[in-house]
């Protein structure tokens, strides 16, 4: 294998041109992405896997084990899927951990998936030889030692692996070919046992008495254990998410073909373990005993199965035989695939040294980044026990799901409003918890059966957080998503109440911070000016400094202004969102209050106040304050703030009592009854939360009006007022979008001064603060 | 009838019925969606409830 240096026009790269970049090209459809799943899916765990799910659980277990991990697995796809379809490049869970958590959870993900997909591939490489040695023997009777057999299974593995690796190497339309073919072939195999053996129960109805004892003794928490284990049958689902630079459509293909695998495969294996249990013609005792009896006999629970089931002249164990060799060649064949391309990946954004992530110009593979990957197979294949090495990728695997599932809930929350989706989950995000939680069972479950994969997991990981700190992290450019400090002033220390204000527009920055006087005077706080400069997508980050000059200039005259009147700093950042840029910097400065101002407008169907606001409004940790109108140095002498006992309409009282003008200024707090209804307390009210006013409680006049137009009767009063305080809706995402919420309404129509307010606080707000 | 076979064929029904109905749900999405003028999260949420 050799690289393929791009020519130039006379035949060498020309002194200082810039290196030719080769690309992967697109020729994946529909159909090979979903075979390249299925052929890693339905690897060897599933025949490995029948004895073991009927020896712990029982019959009944055993259908309820493959049903229950295949739902899990659905699950996770829904979240790979969404993903794929948001972010289809090479790389996979990867490129998802760096959008979701940065560069080191990348590392480890990219890192973990390639060593746990190599280490996947020598187990099946093994397997591939141990069955081809056996069926070998049985049609020609060989008479080998142990030692001796041994030695050709490594031999057969290593020449299967190397095979592999070439013909990853001619290409991923080769690739995905070759492994749609091997992949029909054992597809076609498999389920011919499993209607085989609905055929059988039909026929021979006194077989189902097979399912009793439908589970084993140890009854349900077996089953839990059993599921653990044998989730490496349902692995491979991931392997599609590589495909995303070479796929066609890949927004539509990807999470389609995500999808349908792990359907497919569910199904398969439903009907294979029906047929290995309605195949037994007489298990006295037991399923479950007659499978221990058998495999402690030499022969595995499915082969006895399978030659029971289609009991002429050895048919049986060559159909087990065959589907075993199939399905192992074309899981090989997708590892050392999604190996590659995680460490190409890795290559590719400077993790990896370069040459990872050099592609052949005339095979378009990425040479490299397979060489290494070969290099682990196959000494894999020749050292590695393969039960313990599934058992570590398997528990890697899982690992990394967890990872996903977070990735897909904090991507949807933080970049939901940027990324061009093909696909978003419905119950959003129901499924995403539901795989967590289920994993954290699973992983569990596989942690009880093999010490030996805790051990090398224990010493990859880590391997891997050292090579990142002393190699990775220093090279690893940064990526178009990330927010970027261009010019911020020191802050002093201090636990000083902060105040952000978020200046869209450097010329009206003077205007926006005289609203923050009484504020800042009345909580002692400090101020910081955040001015955001978003740049376009075509714009490369490097030059992102020319958008900043003419803001500079207009938040430095503020600064000077504002400097001698409280502490003042202010922060510059370029992004490629602003309402990102500006929840990453309220959280890096752990601002207690943010300031917006908001145009009045509303800007189409999808947004309510607009594409900035209604993000931060929804994510930020901290208080906002939403500003309509208020430029200039006025007076607010009438307050009004509609109450209406939301969680946020004693912050917003509060905060009138803020605006209000200290020596004269009168708070109105207004509620709406229908009439009939009984109207809320306000006194009541205002009593209680009379310690955090800042004006005393006769300033404030409590006024019920009966409507049944509420939106209305508050308009009607705010123009009796110079200045509005209502509080922000609390509506989930999906009633916001299906409808305007009250304060919306009064927000887009009043012509008055006005203020929207959110407050922090409560478990709700922590939870979203810690995802 | 031991009361395992009865919770476990529930089961396996409900997980079955579950796995098909959310497969071809999430197809019938991604078929939407290619075909709605929605892009960011928000605007196919709106565009598929406006539908």
């Amino acid at each position: 294998m050799s690289s393929d240096p791009a020519p130039s026009a006379a035949g060498a790269p020309a002194p200082g041109a810039p290196p030719v970049a080769g690309e992967l090209s697109r020729d994946l459809k529909l159909f090979h992405v979903i075979m390249m799943g299925l052929g890693m899916m339905i690897g060897a765990g599933v025949f490995v896997g029948i004895g073991i799910s009927v020896r712990g659980a029982g019959p009944g277990g055993l259908l309820l084990t493959f049903a229950l991990n295949g739902l899990i697995a659905l699950f996770t796809a829904m979240s790979f899927a969404e993903l794929s379809s948001a972010i289809p490049r090479a790389g996979g869970a990867y490129n998802f951990a760096r959008i979701g958590f940065g560069r080191g959870a990348s590392f480890i993900a990219g890192w973990t998936e390639w060593f746990a997909s190599a280490l996947a591939g020598a187990f099946y490489a093994v397997v591939f030889a141990t069955f081809t040695l056996s069926f070998l023997n049985g049609m020609f009777g060989w008479d080998l030692s142990a030692d001796q057999q041994q030695g050709v299974v490594k031999i057969i593995a290593v020449a299967a692996a190397a095979t592999f690796v070439y013909i990853n190497y001619r290409g991923s339309s080769e690739t995905a070919k070759i492994g749609a073919i091997f992949t029909v072939l054992q597809m076609l195999l498999v389920a011919g046992i499993g209607v085989t053996g609905i055929v059988t129960a039909f026929v021979r109805p006194e077989r189902l008495a097979n399912f009793q004892p439908f589970l084993t003794d140890d009854g349900w928490w077996k089953l839990l254990g059993t599921m653990g284990v044998i989730y490496v049958a349902f692995e491979g689902f991931e392997v599609i998410a590589q495909a995303g630079d070479e796929t066609v459509a890949p927004k539509r293909n990807l999470p389609k073909a995500m999808l349908y695998s792990v359907l497919i495969v569910t199904v398969t294996y439903l009907a294979v373990a029906f047929a290995s249990v309605v195949a037994i013609r007489s298990a006295d005792g037991g399923m479950a005993a007659y499978a221990t009896a058998t495999e402690q006999g030499g022969k595995p629970f499915f082969t006895a199965a399978v030659e029971q089931l289609i009991p002429f002249r050895g048919v049986g164990g060559a159909l087990v035989a065959l589907a075993v060799i199939f399905s192992a060649t074309s899981a090989l064949n997708a590892t050392i695939y999604s190996a590659t391309r995680a460490s190409f990946a890795l290559g590719r954004d400077g993790m990896l040294p370069p040459a990872f992530a050099r592609i052949s110009t005339r095979r378009k593979t990425p040479y490299v980044a397979l060489t290494f990957t070969a290099v682990i197979v196959l000494t894999a294949s020749v050292l590695m026990n393969p039960v313990h090495g599934a058992a570590t990728a398997s528990m890697m695997f899982l690992c990394l799901f967890f990872m996903v599932n977070l990735c897909v809930i904090r991507i949807r929350l933080n970049m939901g409003d940027e990324l061009e989706y093909g696909f978003i989950m419905p119950l959003f995000p129901l499924f995403p918890i539901l795989a967590i939680v289920c994993q954290i069972a699973l992983a569990g479950g596989i942690f009880a059966e093999s010490k030996a994969a805790v051990l090398i997991a224990a010493i990859w990981v880590p391997a891997g957080v050292l090579f990142y700190l002393l190699y990775a992290r220093k090279r690893a450019p940064a990526a178009d998503h990330e927010i970027h400090v261009f010019e911020e002033a020191p802050e002093p220390k201090g636990d000083d109440y902060r105040i952000m204000v978020s200046v869209a527009n450097p010329a009206n920055a003077l205007e926006m911070v005289r609203m923050t006087y009484r504020l800042a005077g009345a909580k002692s706080a400090r101020v910081q000016l955040l001015h955001m400069v978003p740049v376009p997508p075509n714009v490369p980050l490097r030059d992102a400094h020319k958008y900043m000059l003419a803001g500079r200039e207009a938040i430095t005259e503020t600064l000077l202004y504002l400097a001698p009147m409280f502490p003042i700093t202010t922060t510059m950042r370029y992004c490629r969102n602003i309402a990102r840029g500006i929840l990453s910097a309220v959280r890096d400065k752990h601002v207690d209050l943010l300031i917006l101002g908001w145009h009045g407008r509303r800007p189409g169907k999808v947004f309510r106040l607009g594409s900035t606001i209604d993000p931060i409004i929804e994510r930020c940790p901290c208080n906002v304050l939403v500003l309509k109108n208020c430029g200039g140095n006025r007076e607010f002498a009438r307050v009004l703030v509609p109450i209406g006992g939301g969680p946020y309409s004693a912050y917003a009282l509060e905060m009138a009592t803020i605006f209000a003008e200290q020596e004269t200024g009168q708070v109105t707090a207004l509620t709406v009854a229908r009439p009939g209804d009984e109207p809320m307390d306000l006194d009541e009210f205002i009593r209680d939360h009379a310690d955090r006013l800042a004006l005393p409680p006769e300033r404030i006049t409590p006024r019920v009006v009966e409507s049944n137009d509420v939106a209305g009767a508050i308009l009607a009063e705010a123009a009796e007022h110079d200045l509005v305080i209502l509080g922000c809706t609390r509506e989930p995402l999906l009633h916001q979008v299906t409808r305007a919420s009250l304060p919306d309404l009064i927000a887009q129509r009043c012509d008055k001064p006005l203020v929207m307010v959110k407050a922090s606080g409560g478990i709700r707000s922590w939870i979203k603060r810690w995802i | 009838m031991d009361v395992n076979i009865v919770i476990g064929c529930i089961l396996l029904v409900v997980v079955v019925v579950l796995l098909v109905v959310l497969t071809f749900w999430c197809r019938r999405r991604i078929e939407r969606i290619a075909h709605s003028r929605g892009r960011s999260a928000r605007e196919i949420e709106k565009a598929l409830h406006s539908e």
